[in-house]
């Protein structure tokens, strides 16, 4: 689908890379396009101010049971319908059933709930924008850079998304979000709507504070993938991490826009292959979200 | 979907230490990344183009017409003459008689597209109606086909793994050799086809592809040579077009489509996540 609305928004971009000036070129350090991962899902709580739902559901060893997802509705960033949402479906995973989420029907990881979910990621710089390659079910956005958004914004899984560097931080800023029956800013099922806000702040800090940004997320969220983690981290602390800073905006949802972090730490592994559509895409079929169905095609 | 796969870590650190301290000249690399590409065979039914001095290709069965979309007719599928190349060995033909005939009866054909899933190498190279992108990286290029974004990971300057396991994009490396990028894969899984004729493979498929710009950058082109021992009597070599196709990546999500409506054999489960 060609987005005619972009157009000029487009062109602008274009005039004012002409100077062989790419997205490459604005970073201020070529190890931000490198990959970059994590062994732990969800948001990281910053020190005050309003936090990120957690899970309710906890093992017997304190961290978050990643096989039940119960998030806490209580927290009071979530105004009333939103934490009703978020409360049933923390009953639904209390029931041993689950909810359909983005991952496990086979849709796009929108911001931020991307940021929650995804282990690993690199960005593909190029003259017009940034390419965003995550790697479960090889998703992708595309970040414009030096643009503006269009007036009108045809709202879109991945949303509208426009970028520019702030000194040594790229900072990232989407809308027009689409809200749907899977839709979801977390993965404790926090709804939102089309106004939702997301502003992504990325920075390169030292080895040595990701290391320990990690580690005590991971004791208290519980780590992906066991020992050995989910993805392979360069153990190399003399290798700059990246922080993601994340501030949600949605008034319809939250009493109160929030912020988060996401600390990651270069990869040394190879991309690996997943295809969502080799697993099972009807979980929860006949459960309450119900999936489209149809007796004859359309055509 | 999450999945773990730390079998594939070992291999993985053997190519890393290959990488060798210097890389060709910058000065010597094509750059297919300016814009996107779109197939130009898929808008003509798909059909792989000819090379002079290659094992033959296979042709539509003339007693099974081919319609492509938006013709004003009934579209219907590709029905290869299995007479019409004797490169292919017996089992494949006895594969694609069955499959023929079950299309014929009224089954769908097998597409990657239409069934969310990646199409393997070459198959890849046979994606259309949604352009393809570049990304050029001393080290890596990642392509993207952007309908359903199908990404394919292209290691440039080192050799392959001792041992691969198949996946449906298989292990790729890469060198430029001069204006041409060369990319040799192998670890293909045998889920997917080499052409819009349903024509299998075996996981001894080995893949070599030359992409270069052609008609003064215009236009992309892939000359893609497909060996496998126990398929085809001779390795054989087609061709696939490209041209330049503007604007940014879109999105295509396939989970949205029609997949729903019939039996894609996408499998199922009782409800309950693998995790």
């Amino acid at each position: 689908m060609f987005k005619q609305s972009l157009v000029a928004a487009t062109i602008l971009t274009t005039l004012s890379t002409s100077s062989a000036l790419s997205a490459a070129d604005g970073a201020p350090n070529p190890e931000l396009w490198g990959r970059w991962g994590r062994n732990a899902f969800n948001f990281e709580p910053k020190s005050s101010g309003p936090q990120p739902l957690t899970n309710l559901s906890r093992r017997p060893d304190g961290t978050g049971d990643p096989g039940q997802l119960v998030g806490d509705h209580r927290n009071p960033i979530l105004k009333p319908d939103a934490a009703a949402v978020v409360k049933s479906k923390g009953e639904l995973a209390i029931a041993g059933k689950g909810y359909p989420d983005p991952s496990n029907q086979c849709r796009p990881y929108a911001p931020p709930f991307t940021f929650a979910m995804q282990l690993a990621f690199q960005m593909l710089p190029k003259k017009d924008g940034i390419t965003i390659l995550y790697n479960q079910d090889d998703q992708v956005r595309f970040v414009r850079m030096n643009g503006t958004h269009p007036a009108k914004v045809v709202p879109s899984h991945m949303g509208d998304s426009i970028g520019r560097f702030e000194g040594d931080t790229l900072v990232i800023d989407t809308v027009g979000i689409k809200s749907g029956p899977y839709t979801m800013v977390d993965r404790w099922g926090t709804p939102h709507s089309e106004a939702l806000h997301v502003v992504e702040r990325y920075r390169l800090i030292e080895g040595v504070a990701a290391k320990e940004a990690q580690d005590k997320f991971e004791k208290a969220d519980g780590r992906v993938g066991g020992e050995g983690g989910a993805t392979a981290i360069d153990p190399d602390m003399g290798r700059k991490g990246l922080q993601l800073e994340v501030t949600i905006e949605d008034p319809s949802v939250f009493t109160t826009p929030w912020s988060a972090y996401v600390t990651y730490r270069p990869l040394t592994n190879t991309w690996m292959e997943q295809v969502c559509a080799e697993n099972p895409v009807e979980h929860y079929a006949d459960e309450w979200i119900g999936l489209p169905k149809a007796d004859k095609p359309d055509f | 979907m999450f999945a773990s796969k730390s079998t594939l870590l070992a291999g993985c650190v053997l190519v890393t230490l290959a990488v060798p301290a210097s890389a060709p000249a910058q000065s010597a690399r094509p750059d297919f990344s300016f814009t996107g590409w779109l197939n130009e065979a898929t808008f003509e039914g798909g059909e792989l183009i000819p090379v002079e001095g290659s094992p033959p290709l296979f042709k539509q069965d003339p007693a099974h017409p081919f319609v492509g979309n938006n013709r004003g007719a009934q579209p219907t599928y590709r029905i290869a003459d299995l007479a019409s190349n004797p490169n292919v060995k017996q089992w494949a033909k006895d594969v694609m008689k069955k499959d023929n005939d079950e299309v014929i009866a009224g089954k769908i054909a097998y597409t990657a597209r239409s069934s969310c899933h990646p199409a393997g190498v070459p198959g890849f190279d046979l994606f259309g109606f949604q352009p393809t992108f570049f990304f050029q990286t001393p080290k890596k290029i990642t392509i993207i086909y952007s309908g359903d974004q199908q990404v394919r990971h292209i290691y440039l300057d080192v050799p392959h793994s001792k041992t691969v396991k198949p996946s449906w994009y298989g292990e790729s490396v890469g060198k430029y050799e001069g204006d041409t990028l060369v990319v040799d894969t192998i670890g293909l899984n045998t889920k997917t086809v080499v052409d819009n004729y349903r024509t299998p493979h075996t996981e001894k498929l080995h893949v070599v592809e030359r992409w270069k710009l052609v008609e003064g950058g215009k236009t992309l082109e892939v000359t893609f040579t497909v060996d496998d021992p126990d398929t085809y009597e001779k390795p054989w070599t087609a061709k696939q077009r490209f041209r330049k196709a503007d604007g940014e990546m879109t999105e295509q999500v396939c989970a949205e489509g029609n997949f729903l409506l019939f039996d894609y054999g996408v499998p199922k489960n009782d409800g309950q996540p693998d995790f």
